[in-house]
């Protein structure tokens, strides 16, 4: 784990066309966890309202790793590692405001959400990045 | 430090018109001058800039004259360094040169991903559990439709400090004093969502800003012109809160919305001006916690399926589910897919495989199974927002008992227990800065008594599924026998909640010491019950306190307390308190004003 920060952290810090999700990601994980070292700090951090990561973001929210650096728009991998939590929930339960917006970022506004609701364990399976759940969604529909 | 440009008649600004100066955060400084709280030299085109508004402002009508063939990088042109005094500037016709914002293409892209269609201020309230969240927050969302409907495709701007230190001491220093630099910045939307309505639980309110089209565009713009702009950034002055009062201020000083910001800037406190529905707000907005949607389902449950909930939350593993039907099924998984949401949430947003996220697959697989469909409500329109009363107040009042005479209180901020709790507290109390001063009658003498450099209790009522523990702490100094010496008290332990009221049993301690045994010194160790009743604006406790003398070696020492508190209206509070114990007895009527 620890290694893994380092090297998101050195990644970030040396790349400054930051991909559209590289290994810090646009994961919650990595916004709350990354660079933030020690309960005290995070105590802290978000006390002072102190932004998660050395770098600075401005206007671009390029290099927060949510968006496509061609597009220079949110891809929907990013949408997936942002929204994880939330977009199973509502796939397992057949509706949802994620799904719905998930589903409109792909153009698939109108979906039928049963085939996902009906795969869940296949789209969700252990171990699954969130470049797999978002291809395995695309597929199914 | 953060002074308002109450007036800036003084000095001689006749050709600046004064949106400009909102634009560029001037400010008159303590010298009399004038001053941009902007720190970055970049944001200035004049050498003088930051000191001289005038100068700047011919710089800038100057340097936006220059074509823009001359720049290899025309996103390098001024304007397009700061499209939002353009737009200023040629809406009030001191700059007459036509320029197209479309070749400022970064501003292009930019602009053309927000989409922008209102912008809201968004309040994330306080959760008690995170001492972190304590005063709450304020940003800004930008709506690509309306705000039902588009908050995951949105953006959000805070603004927020810089980081350069992991050092937790250097870190309260720097972010106390302006050692780190503040900037507003972008993001996705649905991160803000996920971290605090999510993550940490808070409920988040958002005020709809009435702006028009040419409004909107200025707001963009000027979000352009502020990534030239970094400021010296003060947690408790010119911090999130203020930056976005300021920057709406920039956009629309008609509103005046700076005059609710004193010099230290509370978020709760900036949002007094946002209530107001038909000028500045077209809709007010509530996101409800994860907490109270994870309530919410558990609230639904019957005996038997609360049974089912918890028999797998203690072990980690799905309950036998076989004798309920499906509806009562997509029930029961449904309030334990949000429980645990709720509960573990540091667990649900690591990468890593554990226990917790096998468990919440194993619900949610078997709710994928079940073909009833359920949708908790996100988010929904409100009519009104109440802030429950206003953080500072001031309190003049009657003491009798061992001495009599006058008394003088402040407080700071925030919240007590037995105030109302509105729309945004829930049952803590979390106060800074409370001040007690005494005149006392017979000696006319003037006594400071104490000061609560902060005062915090969380009550967190025992329910079916935690078992959770409330504290209290309290820390300051107090006037003993006219020797000033600092306190230290803190309790834990469980608390039951019946209706209105709640029973809480704190194992307790009590220290006052002088560093000096000769003197005085106090070390109470016991149990302290409380039984709080409250109904809308009015609140009462009473403790009973047994305690333990560890310095005099004396058991059964004695202390009853009591206090009430009534709010007539919102700027007012009654309120009376008892004291009885070995060492004084006292009882206080106080009259408080919110300001």
């Amino acid at each position: 784990m620890k290694k893994l920060i380092a090297i998101a952290t050195l990644s970030l810090a040396t790349s400054s066309a930051f991909a559209a999700h590289g290994p810090a990601g646009c994961g919650l994980g990595s916004i709350l966890f990354e660079g933030k070292e020690g309960t005290m700090f995070n105590v802290l951090a978000a006390t002072f309202n102190g932004s998660s990561a050395n770098q600075t973001f401005g206007m671009s929210s390029g290099t927060l790793g949510c968006e496509d650096a061609a597009t220079a728009k949110v891809s929907s991998v990013s949408f997936v590692e942002g929204n994880t939590v939330a977009l199973s929930n509502d796939i397992a339960r057949g509706q949802g405001e994620t799904l719905t917006a998930y589903l409109t970022m792909i153009n698939k506004a109108d979906a039928d959400t049963t085939v996902l609701k009906a795969n869940f364990s296949q789209i969700f399976a252990k171990g699954n990045t969130s470049a797999d759940i978002d291809s395995r969604i695309k597929n199914l529909l | 430090m953060c002074l308002i440009q109450s007036s800036f008649a003084s000095v001689q600004l006749e050709h600046v018109p004064e949106q400009w100066l909102h634009l560029l955060r001037y400010n008159k400084n303590l010298w009399g001058g004038i001053e941009s709280e902007v720190d970055s030299k970049n944001f200035f085109l004049a050498k003088s800039g930051k000191t001289d508004p005038a100068s700047e402002l011919a710089a800038n009508i100057e340097n936006f004259r220059i074509p823009i063939e001359n720049f290899k990088d025309p996103n390098q042109h001024p304007i397009c360094l700061f499209p939002g005094r353009y737009l200023f500037l040629k809406t009030i016709g001191k700059v007459r040169t036509e320029f197209d914002l479309d070749k400022c293409s970064d501003f292009k892209t930019f602009k053309d991903k927000l989409e922008l269609s209102s912008v809201s201020v968004v309040f994330s309230s306080y959760f008690i559990n995170k001492p972190a969240s304590a005063f709450g927050h304020t940003f800004f969302k930008l709506n690509k439709d309306s705000p039902l409907k588009t908050d995951l495709q949105s953006y959000g701007v805070d603004f927020s400090a810089q980081v350069t230190t992991k050092n937790p001491i250097a870190y309260g220093v720097l972010g106390i004093f302006g050692g780190f630099y503040g900037k507003f910045n972008l993001m996705p939307y649905f991160l803000k969502l996920r971290e605090y309505n999510d993550y940490e639980s808070r409920d988040l309110w958002e005020f709809e800003l009435n702006l028009n089209d040419d409004e909107l565009d200025l707001f963009t713009a000027h979000l352009w012109d502020m990534n030239q702009a970094a400021f010296d950034y003060f947690y408790f002055s010119e911090n999130c809160s203020y930056h976005i009062s300021r920057f709406i201020d920039a956009v629309k000083p008609d509103w005046k919305i700076m005059e609710a910001i004193y010099e230290t800037t509370i978020p709760i406190d900036t949002l007094a001006p946002l209530k107001d529905q038909k000028k500045i707000t077209q809709g007010i907005y509530f996101r409800p916690s994860q907490q109270k949607r994870s309530q919410q389902k558990l609230e639904k449950l019957n005996k038997l399926e609360r049974r089912a909930v918890k028999n797998s939350f203690n072990n980690l593993k799905l309950a036998e589910l076989g004798d309920f039907n499906r509806n009562q099924k997509a029930k029961i998984l449904d309030a334990i897919i949000d429980f645990t949401d709720y509960k573990y949430p540091t667990q649900m947003h690591l990468s890593k495989d554990n226990p917790i996220q096998d468990f919440k697959r194993e619900a949610l697989i078997a709710r994928s199974q079940i073909e009833v469909t359920s949708q908790s409500i996100e988010k929904f329109q409100v009519e009104k927002f109440d802030s429950g009363h206003k953080a500072r107040k001031f309190g003049l009042g009657a003491r009798g008992g061992d001495r009599t005479g006058m008394e003088f209180r402040h407080r700071f901020a925030l919240h007590d227990i037995l105030e109302p709790q509105g729309d945004v507290y829930s049952l803590f109390s979390l106060e800074m800065g409370k001040t007690r001063f005494f005149l006392e009658q017979e000696t006319n003498k003037f006594l400071f008594e104490e000061l609560e450099v902060a005062h915090v209790e969380a009550l967190r009522p025992i329910n079916f599924l935690e078992k959770r523990i409330s504290w209290n702490f309290d820390f300051g100094l107090k006037n003993r026998f006219e020797i000033v010496a600092p306190f230290l008290n803190i309790g834990v332990g469980p608390s039951i909640a019946l209706g209105k009221q709640n029973f809480t049993l704190f194992f307790q301690t009590e220290n006052n010491h002088l560093f000096n045994e000769y003197l005085y010194q106090q070390s109470y160790l016991g149990a302290n019950f409380q039984w709080l009743f409250k109904k809308d604006n009015f609140g009462f406790k009473v403790n009973f306190k047994k305690y333990r003398d560890l310095v005099l070696a004396q058991d059964n020492v004695d202390i009853v307390q009591s206090e009430l508190s009534y709010l007539p209206s919102e700027n007012y509070q009654i309120a009376a308190e008892t004291l009885k114990s070995d060492l004084e007895e006292r009882t206080s009527l106080l009259i408080y004003a919110y300001y």
